[in-house]
């Protein structure tokens, strides 16, 4: 499988990252980081069309298999058969990140420290 | 008491019902998510990080209605996101409940004093407001300062216009049970009818990682919250739930007893686990293949010891055996008994 923007998925956010997954198990494994992310990616069809949006639910039924997204546009969902698919790029934001909760814990934690140091003055 | 007996006697028709049919699973509660906005963002949540044209996404009340429906379970339970968001909520609520439905409704109550007026009291109705300790625990636990006060004060302006409401309250590693015992003071000293509480589910997508309970840990905090308990707590959960908090019994999770339909369809197999969606409820009991799940079958199951889980187990043992009955009868009457 060839991938861009990420050495080891399992160890970051995989926002960034690009995957042309090369074979049925390669393809299984990309559907399956896609489903788990909690942000928009962009399918790159075979016929070269290009599908953005929310990858919400995968059905492994052999040569049946699909995926459902909602698109961004807000319209969908739309079920898109997996030997349809070329390239996953993880082209949204991260929502589960964690980068807000870290910013409001960070904020609170200076401001524990202000109030410590003032008492102590 | 913490449920009322009409309640529990129709929970108990309908539970009856289904063993006189024959019926393996049968659904006890739903959980019903009509959105994922939430105008809070609460650090042990993992329930609500999508992107933006997911979160502007709502189940309209006839989908609603369908899903009740469909399912049959005499219990809808309305977690989110927050539903008072949600436009349409009065008359989502007010369909369930013409549908002869128990409606939870949980909230942060943020919105509920504003949006109070768009609802009517009954005995189907229950706002369930989200507490998670003190003022001082309860604002950590939501990211947010404040949400306590308004809450308490919207409790109190509930329960003076007639409605029923409870508290539904979440645990962390980091909870000190002696303020907790506090915290159950003073929710009754507000005049709730009564309290659920749980520790929180290992959300992989929750933003605080290093909060969750594990196992043993979680017997030890409940033994030392329910220990010695207040005969004026009042609880309005299964007295055998508490008692399987406490370490007192075991059971093995009951995933089909609590559905989860939102807006991606039913969720595959249980509220906390997304593992896939259907398109009914039928095909979600027919194709989840269950016995892949619970504590020792699943990873993300070992340390879950979550209500939407085990507290169908805990009814079922209640009228599943004579032996459970008479368990239940003396969790009741008796719950400091060893």
């Amino acid at each position: 499988m060839s991938q861009d923007g990420l050495e080891d998925p399992s160890a970051q956010s995989l926002q960034g990252a690009v995957f042309h997954p090369g074979s049925r198990q390669e393809l299984q494994r990309v559907i399956e980081l896609a489903f788990g992310y909690r942000g928009d990616v962009t399918l790159e069809l075979k016929s070269r069309e290009s599908v953005n949006g929310y990858l919400f639910n995968r059905v492994w039924n052999g040569p049946h298999s699909y995926v459902e997204m909602f698109q961004a546009d807000h319209s969908g969902p739309r079920r898109i058969p997996c030997h349809e698919i070329h390239a996953f790029h993880f082209t949204g934001h991260d929502t589960a990140s964690g980068e807000s909760w870290e910013a409001w814990a960070r904020k609170r934690r200076e401001e524990k420290n202000d109030e410590g140091r003032n008492e102590t003055f | 008491m913490g449920v009322p007996l009409s309640q529990m006697m129709t929970v108990a028709g309908y539970v009856f019902s289904q063993k006189l049919k024959g019926v393996k699973r049968y659904p006890l509660v739903l959980m019903l998510e009509p959105l994922f906005r939430c105008n809070l963002a609460c650090a042990g949540c993992g329930k609500i990080q999508y992107p933006e044209h997911v979160l502007d996404r709502r189940l309209t009340p006839e989908q609603c209605w369908a899903a009740a429906e469909e399912c049959g379970a005499p219990i809808i339970s309305i977690p989110g996101g927050e539903p008072l968001i949600h436009p349409e909520m009065s008359e989502i609520v007010q369909g369930l409940v013409r549908r002869r439905k128990f409606v939870y409704l949980c909230t942060n109550a943020i919105l509920l004093e504003r949006k109070m007026d768009e609802y009517k009291p009954s005995d189907r109705l229950i706002f369930s407001i989200h507490m998670d300790g003190l003022r001082e625990e309860h604002d950590l636990a939501v990211c947010r300062d404040g949400v306590y006060d308004v809450a308490t004060k919207a409790i109190k302006s509930a329960l003076k216009r007639g409605f029923r409401v409870t508290t539904n309250t979440t645990l962390f590693n980091d909870a000190n049970p002696p303020r907790v015992r506090a915290f159950f003071d003073e929710m009754m000293d507000l005049g709730v009818e009564g309290m659920m509480i749980s520790p929180g589910y290992s959300y992989e997508k929750a933003p605080d990682q290093h909060g969750f309970l594990k196992r043993q840990r979680t017997r030890q905090l409940f033994s030392d919250l329910l220990g010695k308990r207040k005969r004026r707590w009042r609880f309005n959960q299964s007295p055998l739930f508490l008692e399987f908090l406490m370490g007192k019994r075991d059971y093995q999770c009951t995933p089909w007893g609590n559905p989860t339909y939102n807006i991606f369809g039913w969720q595959k197999p249980c509220y906390l686990l997304q593992d896939g969606y259907v398109s009914s409820f039928r095909e979600l009991l027919e194709t989840t293949e269950w016995e892949r799940y619970g504590v020792g079958r699943h990873e993300q199951c070992r340390d879950c010891m979550v209500h939407c889980g085990f507290e169908a187990s805990a009814v079922e043992e209640t009228f599943g055996s004579w032996s459970g009955l008479a368990g239940t009868v003396r969790a009741m009457l008796f719950p400091n008994a060893t």
